[in-house]
């Protein structure tokens, strides 16, 4: 069953200009994505389009454009794999590291479209939202979101049923954020130790501090807004998006 | 103010009339400081607690259990205080706990079931006897009950979750105003506390001394204050009984 996007909370957001991400697209095409679930799926142009109420994201290392305006994308059809990821598990996260979190689509954009017709796509980034809630969870109101990839097909009305999009979630417990710090911790203690002269002392403290603070960071960065209402899986989902802050 | 003209063409055009309107505007004015409200379906308490919510409240949902419905168990900051106290009260009946939390962040923690949702605007429903239907404000300026004393533009607050000694309360208050004795309490509780730019408001730090913040909550930056602060007794009863918060004077925050 699909849902559609009918009745939504209009409100005051703060919105941006944005581009579509035109050198992903390519990427995409004619490079493979991993084989499981439908990454490999990229046989419509469709699947390349951004819609209306999807989660946007750039890449962290997108080459610099002179105009200013980011460069996103929404699908993950495609998505180059590489030499290092072994499995699944490893590609996803590859991915999750690989993207920063830009907004909500508000108009739509091929991805097809000639860059003199690019003008009017919009991405917003602060506001209140309906979107459809594909995570497989029931949201409740107050509940902290974390964009994710996706877990099932699309819910959403008009949207092809091969398109792997990013979707919201709840958001970990500061005990699952505390596992993951902590495992970086390990790993930057036993990087320490294959060292030649490995440090000790307020060196290592600090170096281990750090590496739990940024993988606490990254971690917690993910959390992107708060849910207004009770939702269902596949039900319409009211999110309120945060402004950005760093620790 | 946007005015239209028209172009003229000069002689010799084909066609239509040739009018290209010309339009030029103005205003300069951008929207600034707005608000986002959101419905909340609140279900009503056996002791009746959402019936004292007011304009200025700021209002938590419970995010446990699994039933299917649309409305929502709510509660200000009394509630969610008591029912931080009542995990740890001898005459409460713990099988009935669900509502009850820890301080910390697992399954039973506060940070898991109460989540702050928005500062209530008004009651959309005011003639419904059973269930309440809040407008609350969920991004933007907002009217909330200054529970942190002396404050200025700019001002950060939010809440502390600390630990409070169970000889500190001389009395243990329900948020309806009912009292029950301090020796209830079977050992030291965690409590939603005010707190500014990072820290305890004064009233609270002078009460429970040197405490470690547990979790901070953050709520919203002041944007206009020109009421008297109450005073120091006065906020440490408002984070205990409703009544006492909603009679607080209010201050003008922006929740981002």
């Amino acid at each position: 069953m699909t849902t559609k996007l009918t009745k939504r909370v209009q409100g005051p957001q703060f919105k941006i200009n944005a581009r579509p991400d035109h050198r992903h697209f390519l990427n995409v095409r004619h490079l493979d994505g991993f084989s499981a679930k439908c990454y490999n799926v990229k046989h419509s142009k469709e699947l390349f389009d951004i819609k209306r109420g999807e989660i946007c994201v750039a890449d962290k290392k997108s080459q610099a454009y002179r105009d200013g305006f980011p460069r996103v994308f929404s699908s993950l059809n495609g998505y180059p794999k590489q030499q290092s990821d072994t499995d699944v598990e490893a590609y996803e996260k590859r991915i999750m590291e690989s993207v920063d979190f830009i907004g909500i689509a508000d108009t739509e954009c091929k991805s097809t479209d000639n860059a003199a017709y690019q003008q009017g796509f919009t991405v917003s980034v602060a506001g209140v939202f309906t979107i459809v809630n594909e995570s497989g969870q029931t949201i409740r109101p107050g509940d902290l979101l974390e964009f994710g990839l996706p877990v099932g097909p699309p819910a959403q009305q008009g949207i092809p049923p091969q398109k792997m999009r990013f979707t919201v979630k709840k958001a970990r417990t500061h005990d699952e954020l505390l596992d993951v710090a902590a495992k970086a911790v390990d790993a930057a203690e036993k990087n320490n130790n294959t060292l030649k002269t490995p440090l000790n002392g307020i060196s290592l403290k600090k170096v281990l501090a750090d590496a739990a603070i940024k993988a606490y960071r990254d971690a917690h960065s993910r959390v992107i807004g708060t849910a207004m209402s009770f939702s269902m899986k596949g039900d319409r989902l009211d999110i309120k998006l945060h402004s950005r802050r760093s620790i | 103010m946007i005015t239209l003209g028209k172009r003229s063409r000069s002689g010799g055009s084909a066609g239509g009339p040739g009018v290209s309107p010309v339009v030029a505007a103005t205003d300069t004015f951008f929207l600034s400081n707005f608000t986002t409200n959101m419905p909340l379906h609140v279900r009503p308490w056996l002791e009746r607690y959402e019936k004292d919510f007011r304009k200025g409240s700021l209002i938590f949902c419970f995010s446990g259990g699994e039933t299917r419905q649309n409305i929502t168990t709510a509660g200000d900051i009394p509630v969610v205080n008591h029912m931080l106290k009542s995990k740890y009260r001898r005459d409460k009946d713990q099988s009935k706990n669900y509502l009850f939390a820890e301080s910390d962040d697992s399954g039973d923690g506060l940070m898991q079931k109460w989540k702050p949702f928005g500062v209530m605007l008004l009651d959309m429903k005011p003639e419904s006897q059973m269930q309440r239907l809040l407008n609350c404000t969920v991004f933007g300026r907002c009217k909330a009950a200054n529970m942190w004393g002396p404050v200025r533009m700019g001002d950060v607050l939010g809440l502390a979750v600390v630990k409070v000694p169970s000889d500190k309360f001389a009395t243990i208050h329900q948020p309806d105003g009912s009292s029950r004795p301090a020796g209830v309490l079977t050992q030291d509780v965690w409590q939603l506390m005010p707190c500014k730019n990072g820290k305890l408001v004064r009233a609270v730090a002078d009460w429970l001394g040197d405490v470690a913040i547990e979790h901070h909550i953050h709520v919203g930056i002041v944007s206009k204050c020109v009421t008297r602060p109450p005073r120091a007794s006065a906020i440490i009863a408002a984070t205990q009984i409703t009544e006492r918060l909603t009679s607080l004077p209010h201050i003008e925050i922006l929740i981002d």
